[in-house]
């Protein structure tokens, strides 16, 4: 403490532990008062000389020697990279990244950019502005030495002050002193600096510490949840419309009594597209029923016209769904055969080879119905394959078949020359 | 000096010119856990729901190299894939009666695993399987119109034929389908190929895929109405 | 307490009357000014006005909670009137808003020293009104939890906010005004908080104000690059007052419903909003230098200043209400002849004679220099001109 109204003289190598002197204070009653004796002190040399009143005073600048400041530069750094920035984002956003077309306006237009433009300068100069005065004026400090001392409490209401700091070579309390009562002061004090609180409090560091160590746990959490799999139901926090109330494919509710969304189809009905075709395309046979193994009422050949593009499809049925079992020649070999017979099922029966004759031999109607409803202990397919697709396989079978027991006199004579010369 | 009167000690100045680095460090910190820990990748990727069987797709699709549809047999025709009825298990999984007889061939009749199977088999009731893969439902999602222009299986639900229980493995956000929607070659393939899970592309996929969208006319539509309708 | 002169009195000045009365000295102002906050007991009279204006706030905020969980259907927004309710009191809300920024920047650019006594104020009124206005917006969206979708962020979705579109330009110039307005209150309001710090005398206060000034020692050099930054904000939020106001009315110009199509709403929706804001601000202001003792500091002169700019106001927008109706008849157009006869003659009515009656008609009476003085009949035009908008 040391309000003192009378300059003291300063012994400045020796100060006291908890503080030491930061320059000295004179108080004004008035502007003027205070311009002149700013001036003076400039004039006697005094560079770290500084002037604290309660409203900006007319002249004060040329008297201390403040130079214009740079801000209005920044401020208009701000404004060219908010008008900048805005007008690139909206022509990327709207018109590169994803041009969209919205009631036939043009992707890319100045005249509707312009607003945004606008907005976003004046936002970026109005922050330039704000930090700026922050950042030319060293604000926020909120230790200042002179919010120690009493007499500085009246300069923000109603009077003037000037402060010399005790780092400027030229500076001299006891001259500070004479020049400013010269020129009016009421009262000139030394400052003392408080360095006992400098050191950032040990509570203080142990809470940054432990914040930064419990900010480490959500990137924990994060990358836990992205190395790893969940039973748990994805993470929605914001649902709306995610899960409408409504009936989607193979989904229950709870209004019928099995629980199911989707209705079985009720006997005696047609689904759509399930237009009866002709019974023998569906059966492949003509009689009501299946007809024994010898019966002529099964179909001689496929009653749809056999395409290469039947062939083809035939063939890509029929390994999705014969070959697991019957292997891709039809030898009886699939995987699922092989797998079951290491495995020593003896449920499991080997598939016969469809090479043999008396599969060879059998109407394409029957092949067909074995397809549709199974044989011996082969289950039929009909839930799984439609019948234009099991004719489709039918034909392919038998080119499978052909492929092993083919005459010559199968083939076309121009095709056979073909054949021969390169065998 | 009047002790009761509250002075900033010194070193708030210390911290206060500290702040902009504290501040910008927080709000990158803070954007980062947001944009990292709200993506699809962390929210969606990797669920993996208990089923009521212990099916394996490993096995089937893997080993056994069983065609996806072979049992999702409505993929080319229908805009849902449907999860196969207890009637496409039955082909190869049919319980033993009493005598040890089974109605067609059966692998693993006794499977204590396979009981729900065999239950639902008896009961008509069918079985019910977590869905893995499920978009909003404001998204409209067809499986026939992608299966028959190009896009395989795997390019949505991974390498289900090595998954021993099935995970999502995309994000299945907009942006993703985005991706594939503004540029589809790199994700195309020749349709005999679509449910080949391992399928290598002989020649760089960009150079196949672009050569399958001009055959096929590819010209996919990022309108909104092409998925929110 | 020395005997300083007002610096704010200048020879060109003295003709008129006084900006401030009495016998006034730097420190009887802050006096003044500074013992309102620095009352040692509140009020009980102001208890009694918190708790009226909090409890309508809590049944606003109730309201709110119910229009959420319900749907914005409550407000009676349907096709093809999206959104009535809501952007009527967007809009309300925004205009008096400006006020307050015409007063701090315009005022300040054009020198005119009686903004002093009021800024201060008008910007507080202008930043509670603006975050009433911007209630509007986020709720009318109806999910107000994706709100955030109105920036233009990276997302999930690889979608971008449609620039083209004047309700996102309406985002753009509300957010940044909110931003600017209150960024220019709490600038000039550092010093005043550093006073306050000052004079405080209980720790908590000496803390609060501490704080909030930043460390402000009034030192030369920070004064000059306060002035500056001042300035400089002033004349940064002259263009965004005006331009505010005009793409607000873009909402409805560009949107090609009769009655609304018009190139006239821009001009129109500004001088309606300086109309607006002037009416709150005198509707507030005669009341609180009542109540708080600052007769000296507002004077009549400065209620007289703008009831003439209310004045004034009104007659541009009662220029404006004509050429609607003008531009509807001379284009020829009956669609928008419709709309405007509809107005007049149809359902709304009613709600169009009131808007002429208060918003023309009534405060033509500021020609009257009795309406201009005496305080109460001042406000009572003033709050007829707070009804019509």
């Amino acid at each position: 403490m040391s309000t003192t109204v009378e300059p003291t003289p300063v012994t400045t190598d020796e100060p006291e532990p908890a503080s030491r002197l930061f320059g000295a204070i004179a108080i004004f009653e008035s502007a003027e008062k205070l311009l002149s004796a700013a001036t003076a002190l400039k004039q006697s040399g005094l560079t770290k000389l500084e002037a604290h009143t309660p409203y900006p005073v007319h002249g004060i600048d040329e008297a201390l020697r403040i130079a214009p400041t740079r801000l209005p530069w920044v401020v208009l750094a701000g404004a060219l990279i908010g008008a900048g920035g805005a007008f690139a984002m909206q022509h990327w956003m709207n018109g590169i990244d994803y041009p969209f077309l919205i009631s036939g306006k043009p992707l890319m237009s100045i005249p509707s950019s312009i607003p945004v433009t606008f907005e976003v300068a004046i936002l970026l100069a109005a922050f330039a502005a704000f930090f700026g005065v922050l950042l030319f004026n060293g604000l926020p400090r909120l230790a200042h030495p002179l919010f120690r001392t009493q007499v500085f409490r009246r300069v923000t209401s109603d009077q003037f002050a000037l402060v010399a700091e005790s780092d400027d070579p030229r500076f001299d309390e006891l001259r500070f002193g004479v020049i400013t009562t010269e020129h009016g002061a009421t009262s000139v004090e030394s400052i003392e600096q408080d360095v006992s609180s400098v050191a950032m409090p040990t509570l203080l560091k142990a809470a940054g510490v432990s914040l930064v160590a419990l900010a480490l746990i959500p990137p924990v959490l994060i990358a836990q949840a992205r190395a790893t799999t969940s039973e748990k139901p994805r993470i929605h926090p914001i649902q709306d419309m995610d899960f409408q109330a409504k009936f989607k494919a193979q989904t229950t509710s709870p209004f019928f009594d099995d629980g199911r969304a989707m209705r079985l189809q009720i006997s005696g009905t047609v689904a759509r597209g399930d237009m009866p075709i002709d019974p023998a395309i569906s059966t492949g046979y003509t009689s009501d029923a299946p007809p024994g193994p010898e019966s002529s009422q099964w179909l001689d050949s496929i009653p749809i016209s056999p395409t290469i593009e039947l062939m083809a499809r035939g063939r890509e049925r029929f390994n999705i769904f014969c070959a697991a079992c019957h292997g891709r020649g039809g030898d009886g070999d699939g995987i699922v055969t092989v797998r079951a017979l290491e495995l020593q099922q003896g449920t499991w029966v080997k598939p016969i080879s469809l090479h043999d004759r008396s599969v060879r031999d059998q109407p394409d109607g029957r092949l067909f119905n074995t397809i549709t409803n199974g044989v011996r202990k082969m289950p039929g397919y009909a839930s799984q394959i439609k019948p234009e697709d099991r004719w489709a396989i039918v034909l392919y079978l038998r080119a499978l078949q052909s492929s092993r027991n083919a005459q010559p006199a199968d083939v076309p004579a121009d095709v056979l020359e073909t054949l021969r010369e390169t065998n | 000096m009047p002790s009761e009167r509250f002075h900033f000690p010194a070193w708030t100045n210390r911290l206060t010119r500290l702040l902009p680095i504290i501040g910008g460090a927080a709000g990158l910190y803070a954007v980062t856990i947001l944009a990292l820990g709200a993506s699809p990748e962390t929210t969606d990727v990797g669920y993996a729901p208990q089923q009521p069987v212990p099916f394996s797709h490993k096995l089937h699709a893997g080993q056994l190299k069983l065609d996806c549809r072979y049992c999702h047999t409505t993929v080319e025709e229908a805009a849902h894939a449907a999860i196969p009825p207890t009637q496409t298990c039955n082909n190869c999984h049919n319980p033993a009666d009493a005598n040890g007889s089974v109605a067609t061939v059966s692998v693993h009749p006794n499977s204590e695993k396979l009981l729900p199977v065999f239950e639902s088999q008896a009961s008509g009731a069918p079985i019910k399987w977590e869905r893995v893969h499920d978009l909003p439902d404001y998204a409209c999602f067809n499986h026939s119109a992608h299966v028959t222009r190009g896009v395989s299986c795997v390019s949505c639900h991974g390498r289900v034929d090595q998954m021993e229980v099935v995970q999502q493995v995309e994000p299945l956000s907009m942006a993703w389908c985005l991706d594939c929607h503004r540029e589809p070659a790199p994700h195309l393939r020749p349709l005999d190929r679509i449910a080949q899970l391992d399928w290598v592309p002989e020649e760089a996929s960009e150079v196949i895929g672009a050569r399958v969208q001009e055959e096929l006319g590819l010209n996919p539509s990022t309108n909104c109405s092409t998925c929110h309708r | 307490m020395s005997a300083v002169p007002i610096p704010t009195r200048t020879p060109s000045e003295s003709l008129r009357p006084p900006l401030v009365d009495g016998e006034q000295t730097l420190s009887s102002i802050t006096e003044t000014v500074c013992s309102i906050v620095e009352r040692p007991q509140t009020p009980r009279a102001w208890y009694i006005a918190f708790a009226i204006s909090s409890s309508l706030t809590l049944m606003l905020f109730g309201l709110i909670g119910y229009l959420i969980a319900t749907g914005i259907g409550v407000w009676g927004n349907n096709s093809p009137v999206f959104w009535g309710w809501p952007i009527v009191n967007f809009v309300f809300w925004v205009g008096i808003g400006h006020a307050g920024t015409l007063i701090s920047a315009i005022l300040f650019l054009f020198r005119q020293q009686w903004r002093t006594s009021i800024n201060r104020f008008a910007e507080a009124m202008t930043i509670f009104a603006v975050t009433c206005a911007g209630i509007f917006p986020a709720i009318h969206v109806g999910r107000v939890w994706l709100v955030y979708w109105l920036a233009p962020y990276p997302n999930q979705m690889a979608m971008w906010p449609n620039f083209r579109s004047p309700l996102l330009w309406d985002v753009f110039a509300v957010s940044t005004y909110a931003t600017v307005s209150l960024l220019f209150w709490y600038l000039g309001m550092i010093p005043d908080l550093a006073t306050l710090r000052d004079r405080a005398t209980s720790r908590v206060r000496q803390f609060a104000y501490g704080l909030f000034a930043l460390g402000w020692t009034g030192s030369a050099r920070q004064w000059h690059v306060l002035e500056k930054a001042y300035l400089l904000l002033a004349a940064l939020a002259t263009p965004l007052v005006l331009s505010v106001h005009t793409i607000v009315s873009f909402d409805f110009a560009v949107s090609h419903v009769p009655g609304w199509h018009t190139t006239i709403f821009p001009p129109y929706f500004v001088a309606g909003a300086v109309f607006s804001g002037f009416a709150m601000v005198v509707t507030l202001l005669v009341p609180a230098r009542h109540l708080f003792g600052l007769k000296d500091l507002i004077t009549p002169r400065h209620l007289d200043v703008m009831c003439r700019i209310i004045l004034a106001t009104s007659c541009m927008v009662g220029y404006a209400y004509a050429t609607e109706f003008f531009t509807a008849w001379y284009s020829g157009n009956r669609f928008e002849q419709f709309a405007f006869l509809n107005r007049m003659q149809g359902p709304y009515a009613w709600a169009y004679w009131t808007m002429v009656t208060c918003n023309v008609l009534i405060p033509q009476l500021y020609w009257f220099k009795r309406f201009r003085t005496s305080p109460w009949l001042m406000v009572g035009v003033a709050i007829c001109v707070n009804i019509g908008m």
